[in-house]
């Protein structure tokens, strides 16, 4: 796979963007709705026109049109054909490319494998659910086998248990094909949970790259700092395992629950979006609620 | 001839305009879809565009089946002497009401079996 290289990209959202996305590496680009998340991967796909330099190992691509970039792109929305079923929506890039009927049916049975969707291989997307349409549409994007992978917010419209399953399965399979990826999302836990290396994208400008503990413990600038907001790190005296994968954690004689696969838990980062305030007992489950005086 | 050019100047144009429509109603992203996966602008056209076009354009074709026969009857009844329009004005001017009954029965099959195969055709 190769290795990415955006140089001096501008159009009517970018700014002067320079990014460098090295091999097989997961690159998550957050940032907040209208940051210009979309139009960045849409330029690499080459799907709108821009100024500067798109290089795939050193080589520029910018004069190639979008069906010859080698680019595998899951939009937003999906976009999976809906006169078409699975089978022939995973099979349609390879189609596309001239592959015969043979080679066509091995690598669609691969992929099939693969995400684990055999049993809908026949059935049209009308008739799949979310978590499935999903499997559905990273395997088409998948088929072609592309240079790199664009995600652009595919677990949006998801529900928690499922985005963060299918979160996990996207990971497995980045992991086992080493495939160079761009996942552009808004969502900090996601951001967290899978980036490389994590790129804060706001006004159509870059603002700050790295590791996420980096960025999200260290904003370089104020509109970063608005963004994530400053998390309230606390250390933990004692946690203890509930099962289900959630501790109890002691922060300074508060018990708080969260969730966590391991058996140990030194410090938590509470972001200040995730603490809500209210002047009574709100409904539902005492979990995480917390009685005091504000002075 | 003049039959054929009737029903081909009736019926052309509205099934060419639900045609643009139904290719104007694609979403962008199927597109945009199609591109990203290697499909020349010609396997877009008929790999992508015109079957999510087609339920647009066997609307029109349903419609306009229906509308041709009626629109061939008027022709026959005031242009060309022959047909179901022709017969028609030669029983009205004969008062043969039973003729008439006749003409207007066989219209109504013919518009309603001509739309029905474009619906059964389009469900298909």
């Amino acid at each position: 796979m190769p290795v990415i290289n955006l140089k001096n990209i501008n159009n009517f959202i970018c700014q002067n963007i320079n990014l460098k996305i090295a091999d097989k590496e997961l690159l998550v680009l957050l940032g907040p709705t209208g940051a210009g998340k979309t139009t960045l991967l849409n330029i690499i796909a080459g799907l709108i026109d821009y100024q500067g330099t798109i290089l795939f190992d050193d080589t520029p691509i910018d004069k190639l049109p979008v069906n010859v970039r080698r680019t595998g792109y899951l939009f937003q929305n999906l976009a999976l054909f809906p006169h078409l079923d699975v089978a022939s929506n995973i099979s349609y890039g390879l189609r596309m490319k001239g592959m015969s009927s043979k080679k066509v049916k091995a690598k669609l049975d691969e992929l099939l494998k693969l995400m684990k969707i055999e049993n809908i291989a026949h059935r049209y997307p009308k008739n799949l659910s979310g978590g499935e349409k999903q499997k559905v549409a990273l395997a088409r994007a998948l088929a072609p086998s592309p240079d790199i992978l664009l995600l652009d917010e595919p677990l949006n419209s998801l529900d928690f248990r499922t985005s963060r399953y299918l979160r996990m399965e996207f990971l497995r399979l980045q992991k086992e094909l080493e495939i160079t990826s761009i996942y552009v999302t808004h969502d900090l836990v996601e951001a967290e949970e899978m980036a490389d290396r994590v790129a804060i994208i706001h006004n159509g400008k870059l603002e700050q790259v790295g590791v996420p503990q980096e960025v999200f413990l260290k904003s370089e600038n104020e509109s970063v700092s608005n963004f994530l907001g400053t998390p309230n790190i606390l250390d933990c005296e004692y946690c203890r395992v509930l099962g289900e994968e959630l501790v109890e954690v002691n922060c300074g004689g508060i018990k708080i629950i969260v969730p966590h696969e391991g058996n140990e838990v030194r410090k938590i980062a509470i972001s200040p979006s995730h603490i809500y305030v209210s002047r009574e007992k709100p409904p539902g489950p005492d979990l995480n609620r917390f009685k005091g005086m504000i002075t | 001839m003049l039959p054929i050019a009737i029903i081909f100047i009736c019926s052309f144009f509205p099934v060419l305009y639900n045609t643009i429509t139904g290719i104007k109603t694609v979403p962008e992203d199927f597109i945009k879809v199609a591109k990203t996966l290697g499909a020349s602008p010609i396997k877009i056209l008929t790999t992508v565009i015109l079957p999510l076009a087609l339920p647009n354009i066997f609307t029109g074709l349903r419609l306009e089946a229906g509308m041709a026969w009626r629109v061939i009857i008027a022709a026959e009844m005031v242009a060309i002497p022959t047909g179901i329009g022709a017969l028609l004005m030669r029983a009205e001017s004969l008062i043969r009401v039973d003729i008439i009954i006749v003409c207007l029965m066989v219209l109504s099959v013919m518009c309603l079996s001509f739309e029905k195969f474009f619906y059964t055709w389009s469900k298909n």
